[in-house]
């Protein structure tokens, strides 16, 4: 009973890149005053203690593993579920169909495992002589909840650290390095002006996803020219609706943030896209509904008609808009990463000393 | 050479410095150099500098008290395992208690001090295996069945993981280990009674 009051576990449960294979396995644990990290490896178990008193830091790196593991997954299933939706049209074998739906099912579970567990993360503890992984936390959602339960445990024994203390306490090591290295002191410069103070950054995540859907929506859209059948349009369908939720979902993430304004202007000309499109085609799908069920006496669905010139024509044109303001906004977008990713110059990034010794008067804050 | 910040975090990327007042920010933040998104939850010891051990005095007075191992040290606290003294080289606080480098090294061996376990061995667990892998071919089991049982029973008092865990592996260990001897003896009976 006294054991069980001693440690009190931690969100989280991860496993090494061998751990497949190995069976280790990693766990995290929170004691009186200390954080216990578990390493089993089946039948012996190592521990590693972390006292709240010595803990300086926790880094969580943001990673794409999971986003990566979706679009492999997603890939793998669009293909599937093409081909299955492809077979049933042509009529093939109900063994054949039955193995594809079985993959599909498959990599359906794992892409919503996937999805649901979030994005991946990587996770570091920092002390004074060493910066430890912490492999149970790998997924941001049980990593957030994981951090903020040590960070009450920590800040309970250290207290908590104030914007006024780091600023000042950055200010004195700043100070005694210019002195020890023989230069004099001068004032810290400022730092930048963050501009996620008024505008927040954003990655664009939300939009790459919306860009990848709207390319897959105009391919189904032209298979659904060359092979029509009912799966294939259910797919289209399925696509575009998805396509729609993105771009509702990407118009919301975009306000107020700092993406180009070119891709917020593609993100609504996308809006407008499906928009306009879908009421054409519900509205002229529902002419032809209409007018070929008065002329045959009997109720006919969309499915039923063969594809008109005009369909034809106007999915032609809807698949080539999307694929290119998909194809603009990506390379847009992957431009936007990039360049978010190089810093400007900082303004104390070398301090060059002719040979007097002193500093040159070069750049301003 | 400019002298080493040691008060200031680095990207777990590129080892670039990561500016202050990225320091506890709300939502990741990239990092400057290589753009890897971090969140940084920092504590006051990053600023705090590292604890300096205070030297030993020396002994003047001969009736004063002398650390046991070093006679010429003045004696600063007492062992609170075995009541020697110590100079404050010799004190060692672990789990703030003090304690000489000699008790240490007994109770790190005699598994008395628990702060200082590392490892263990989780005998219930390799039971437990033992008992129900070589089910996968049976044969196997002929051995492997004693062979659980000895270690379910040698190290059923042993020292276990230091996290809340039960016997429970033991007990199905055994009873696993038990139904297949007894499964063994009842063919190897049928077996010869049938000749």
């Amino acid at each position: 009973m006294s054991k069980q009051k001693e440690y009190v576990k931690l969100p989280g449960q991860g496993r090494s890149s061998f751990g497949v294979v190995t069976a280790i396995r990693y766990s995290l644990w929170l004691a009186r005053d200390h954080l216990l990290a578990v390493m089993n490896q089946g039948y012996s178990e190592d521990y590693k203690r972390f006292y709240f008193r010595d803990i300086q830091a926790i880094i969580l790196q943001k990673t794409s593993a999971g986003a990566v593991a979706n679009a492999v997954l997603g890939t793998i299933l669009f293909i599937i579920a093409s081909l299955t939706a492809f077979g049933y049209e042509r009529k093939w074998d109900t063994v054949g169909l039955g193995f594809l739906i079985c993959f599909d099912t498959v990599f359906l579970l794992c892409l919503l495992v996937n999805l649901a567990k979030g994005p991946t993360c990587k996770c570091f503890l920092r002390t004074a002589v060493q910066t430890e992984r912490l492999y149970s936390l790998h997924r941001v959602r049980p990593a957030h909840r994981t951090i903020k339960r040590i960070r009450e445990a920590v800040e309970a024994e250290q207290g908590i650290l104030t914007s006024e203390y780091v600023t000042a306490a950055s200010q004195m090591e700043y100070e005694k390095t210019s002195t020890t290295q023989g230069l004099p002191a001068r004032p810290m410069p400022q730092p930048v002006q963050s501009v996620h103070e008024t505008v927040r950054h954003y990655n664009g995540r939300v939009h790459l996803i919306l860009f990848c859907v709207m390319l897959a929506d105009s391919i189904t859209s032209c298979m659904s020219i060359l092979a029509p059948g009912t799966a294939i349009k259910a797919i289209t369908s399925l696509a575009t609706l998805a396509a729609l939720g993105l771009t509702i979902a990407a118009i919301l993430k975009q306000r107020r943030s700092d993406i180009p304004d070119t891709v917020k202007a593609i993100t609504w000309s996308t809006l407008a896209n499906i928009g306009v499109f879908w009421i054409i085609g519900i509205v002229y799908g529902s002419i032809l509904v209409f007018s070929a069920a008065i002329k045959s006496g009997r109720a006919i669905t969309t499915t039923d008609q063969p594809p008109t010139p005009l369909i034809v024509i106007l999915t032609i044109l809807y698949s080539a808009i999307s694929a290119c303001l998909a194809v603009l906004g990506t390379s847009r977008l992957l431009k936007f990463r990039k360049e978010s990713a190089v810093p400007p110059p900082l303004i104390e990034t070398s301090q060059e000393s002719d040979s007097s010794g002193t500093l040159n008067s070069g750049s301003e804050q | 050479m400019a002298e080493t910040n040691t008060s200031t975090l680095s990207c777990v990327v590129c080892k670039t410095a990561i500016p202050t007042h990225f320091y506890n920010s709300i939502s990741a933040m990239p990092c400057t150099k290589c753009g890897a998104f971090l969140e940084t939850t920092v504590f006051p010891a990053i600023f705090r500098a590292p604890e300096t051990g205070v030297a030993p005095e020396t002994l003047t007075i001969e009736s004063e008290s002398s650390c046991f191992y070093h006679a010429n040290k003045k004696a600063a606290t007492v062992c609170e395992n075995c009541g020697r003294f110590l100079c404050t080289l010799c004190d060692v606080t672990i789990a703030n208690r003090h304690l000489c480098p000699a008790c240490i090294e007994s109770g790190q061996k005699k598994e008395k001090i628990p702060h200082l376990k590392k490892s263990r061995v989780l005998y219930d667990d390799l039971a437990l295996s033992i008992a129900v892998l070589p089910m996968l071919i049976f044969y196997f089991t002929i051995i492997s069945a004693p062979i659980s049982l000895f270690f379910s029973i040698r190290y059923w008092n042993a020292p276990s993981s230091i996290l809340p865990r039960t016997k429970i592996r033991f007990v199905i260990a055994i009873i696993f280990a038990l139904l297949q001897i007894l499964g063994w003896t009842a063919l190897i009976l049928y077996l010869v009674l049938k000749k």
